[in-house]
């Protein structure tokens, strides 16, 4: 596809989708609540079989995990969104005089990642629609099949309830024949969407690529950022309670989630009290030469990150690529490592069931790791801490540079929020300006409108009793002149 | 009835739509509108009093446009909230909204 033939395509869905989002701007909040409430329920109605798609389709993760994801994305979703008021007048405090009035955005474009296809779509469909504003779904080119079937299924669902025609667009309407694609067709069509002046937001959840193209198509975007989590035991921690929770967040569908734990640090008091609790819950850890060989496979030098072999697969076939054998019910590979950065590349985020492990001399030292690896390529996403100490967690808190910091929690489920904590139910988890997004919030409805503020007149009353003339007055300090105008408050 | 169309002695069709034009009204007023525009010179939409349009409305709008040559074909006496949604559209001039 030539860049100009992109530029077509792009130009028949962003106008398909301006009509679609003038409709909406006349949609009051009952009809919208109609709408994403028979778009929730068809795609919980149908978690099941997108799940086994996107497996089937991505050869990544486990459907029975993806089962909860997609619920996560619908049900979860819904209940954190379905009460907050999202069309016409949102709050009206009638002592500061503010009004505040809700406007949709417009178009949206969704980039979606092949690691949490389905579920992705539905929460962005869902935000979206809540919001009033059309979706353009943009699946990764590893799930267009499952992506569409879902989007193909909210729409229908909200066209039950007479949304706007074309609310919900995607951009491909069949699985990529490899055989016959050029990934520069690809990009050209992401190219023109991104950068169409009709487009009003990219909500880009993906690799570092794609959400670097989103934040310089000049058009408004949320993005994600890479995680590499930190997770902290304390010696505080309850430790089978601890390591019971890091595995089954670990090995939750093969570790694709981004905020998924990557490295465990521990202090050397209670290392083989640690060690021993992960071998009785299915932890294996990897000798020097069994680290080696595994480093190869599941780190791609040349380009500097995971590679994609090993991503959303099982230990038995991580184990395989690598040339090792492993005990049979090994739940989780760790890996003892010396160190941070490019020499130890299973210090890196890598989205499988692998673990860097490090054990600290003390306290001061373990701390010094997690902002290692905070630093090497996790900056603003997610750590993790278990602990019984708030003096320690508070001050795990402060030294992490993290969106979330998940206490005595799952982090892959604690992130997304809704499952084991308050946090809104997202899965586009900002990382802030240290990640290079906008945000550190867990990004959900609040992001997809304009918010007006009608200000009625209140008036400053120290200004309005102040002598004016005394702003002029070069005789007089600064300190002089603010407490005349702090008098009598 | 969702719209009626009359045509006056200059071959000016007026086709006056009535209350909400949701999907279901905009099936039964394509079926009026296209058979009473046949032959016209001059085909004019009057939305007084209409206060909802749904995306089937814009698409009537289009092709009744089509039927007479460019600059005969109007909208009149559109609400605020529905002029909001031509403009957002990008469609308020080309359909001629007055």
């Amino acid at each position: 596809m030539t860049t100009e033939l992109a530029r077509q395509k792009a130009d028949v869905i962003l106008s398909k989708a301006r009509e679609a989002a003038a409709i909406f701007s006349q949609i009051d909040q009952s009809h919208t609540d109609r709408i994403v409430k028979a778009v929730f329920e068809a795609a919980f109605k149908n978690r099941i079989k997108l799940a086994k798609m996107a497996e089937k389709e991505t050869g990544i993760g486990r459907w029975e995990d993806k089962v909860v994801k997609n619920t996560v994305g619908s049900l979860l979703v819904y209940e954190d969104i379905k009460d907050v008021k999202t069309a016409g007048v949102i709050s009206d405090d009638r002592e500061s005089g503010i009004m505040e009035v809700a406007q949709p955005l417009g178009p949206i474009l969704a980039i979606i990642p092949v690691t949490n296809p389905t579920s992705t779509v539905i929460f962005k469909v869902l935000i979206s629609l809540k919001s009033r504003n059309p979706i353009i779904i943009s699946p990764h080119q590893k799930a267009v099949g499952c992506c569409v079937e879902a989007a193909r299924i909210c729409y229908e669902a909200a066209l039950s309830e007479d949304a706007p025609e074309d609310c919900i667009q995607w951009t491909r309407d069949e699985p990529i024949d490899f055989a016959n694609f050029d990934i520069n067709d690809y990009y050209a069509e992401t190219q023109a969407l991104m950068t169409h002046p009709k487009l009003a937001l990219i909500l880009a959840t993906g690799g570092g690529g794609v959400v670097k193209a989103a934040y310089t198509s000049g058009t408004p975007a949320f993005g994600v950022g890479s995680g590499n989590v930190p997770v902290f035991i304390d010696k505080s921690a309850d430790i089978p309670y601890s390591i019971a929770n890091i595995l089954a967040s670990k090995t939750f569908d093969n570790g694709t989630i981004c905020a998924s734990e990557q490295a465990i640090v521990t202090e050397k008091s209670i290392t083989d009290k640690v060690i021993k609790e992960f071998k009785t819950q299915g932890g294996y850890f990897l000798s020097k030469d069994e680290v080696e060989k595994v480093e190869k496979i599941a780190y791609d030098k040349k380009r500097g990150v995971m590679s994609a072999d090993v991503v959303g697969q099982s230990v038995e076939k991580i184990a395989k690529l690598a040339g090792i054998t492993v005990p049979a019910g090994t739940r989780v590979l760790l890996a003892p490592l010396a160190g941070v950065g490019p020499d130890y590349p299973i210090s890196s985020e890598i989205l499988c069931p692998l673990l860097a492990f490090y054990s600290a001399k003390d306290f001061d030292s373990a701390m010094k790791i997690c902002i290692d690896l905070n630093f090497y390529g996790g900056m603003g996403h997610s750590a993790s801490i278990y602990a019984n100490d708030e003096a320690v967690i508070r001050e795990f808190a402060t030294e992490m540079n993290a969106g979330r910091i998940l206490v005595n929690t799952p982090s892959s489920q604690g992130a997304v929020g809704g499952i084991y904590n308050k946090l809104h139910t997202s899965l586009t988890l900002g990382c802030g300006t240290t990640g290079k997004n906008i945000t550190t919030d867990n990004v959900t409805v609040k992001h997809l409108i304009n918010i007006q503020r009608v200000a009625r007149r209140r008036n400053n009353e120290r200004l309005n009793n102040f002598d004016k003339k005394l702003l002029y007055d070069e005789t007089l300090s600064a300190e002089e002149i603010i407490a005349r105008y702090n008098s009598n408050y | 009835m969702s719209v009626e169309c009359s045509r006056l002695n200059n071959g000016k069709i007026v086709c006056k739509f009535l209350g909400r034009m949701d999907t279901t009204r905009c099936v039964e007023a394509e079926k009026i509108v296209m058979d009473s525009i046949d032959a016209a010179e001059v085909i004019v939409f009057d939305l007084d009093g209409v206060e909802y349009i749904a995306s089937s409305f814009l698409r009537l709008c289009g092709k009744a446009s089509h039927k007479v040559v460019d600059g005969n074909f109007s909208i009149v006496n559109v609400t605020p909230s529905v002029k909001k949604v031509f403009k957002i559209a990008g469609l308020a001039e080309r359909l001629n909204l007055r």
